[in-house]
């Protein structure tokens, strides 16, 4: 049975949990996409990404009272507590476009990750290689 | 800042208006869209934030919206349907020809 001082530190405990949640949460805003301004030769260039974020947290607590023997009251006193709480987290990140607007007109320019697009072709095409060997052998 | 906001209780998608940037005579506004999954009574959560688009409004008032494509996702997206349709394809076509 949890005491009375296990309670309040698992409240505090829950309770940091929960402004952490809500902090991170709030992260979901228009300026984690779009970065500051940067001025360049007369043109301003705004770079955009995508921004995916996860987060995930937990607390864990322990209580525990041995068994008062009333007839030996210089015996042990019981004892037990216990809690810990844990998160983690990541975000990931990948530039989208550049917005430049020069004097010329504003442009969206896109950012083209030719690296995963190059590893996903080669996925797929390993896929439809083994697909196809594996219909083209004679079945016995 | 200004929003848009299709929400229940897990799952949030909102549309937001950032700072409005002065540029070459023009003002511009961006947009992102975000998702939010975050079950109310569990301590986790995802959010996947993007840009949309932008709002260009010009010195003689004139306005404009321009798409911010997102060119990766869509030759990823465009990769995993040829893949599927080939797959497809190549298994019709084996079984045609076993029969």
């Amino acid at each position: 049975m949890p005491t009375k001082k296990s309670s309040t530190e698992y409240s505090q405990v829950l309770d940091r949990v929960q402004q952490n949640m809500d902090k991170f949460l709030s992260s979901a805003h228009v300026d984690a996409v779009y970065g500051a301004p940067i001025a360049h030769e007369g043109t301003i260039i705004i770079p955009s990404a995508e921004v995916l974020s996860f987060a995930g947290f937990g607390v864990g607590g322990g209580s525990g009272n041995g068994p008062v023997n009333p007839d030996d009251p210089e015996g042990a006193a019981p004892e037990g507590e216990g809690f810990g709480g844990g998160g983690g987290g990541r975000v990931l990140s990948r530039p989208v476009a550049i917005i430049i607007a020069a004097p010329e007109g504003v442009r969206v320019e896109p950012v083209v990750d030719v690296t995963k697009i190059g590893l996903a072709a080669l996925t797929a095409a390993g896929f439809m290689f083994g697909m196809w060997m594996r219909m083209a052998r004679p079945r016995g | 800042m200004e929003s848009a906001e299709k929400r229940n209780d897990w799952v949030s998608v909102e549309t937001s208006a950032g700072k409005s940037i002065q540029a070459s005579g023009a003002t511009i506004t961006p947009f992102a869209t975000s998702l939010r999954i975050g079950p109310p009574n569990l301590p986790f959560g995802l959010i996947w934030n993007r840009p949309s688009s932008i709002l260009i409004q010009s010195a003689d008032g004139q306005e404009e919206v321009q798409q911010v494509p997102d060119i990766t996702r869509q030759v990823l997206w465009g990769l995993l349907g040829v893949t599927l349709v080939m797959a497809a394809l190549m298994w019709i076509f084996n079984r045609k020809q076993s029969n």
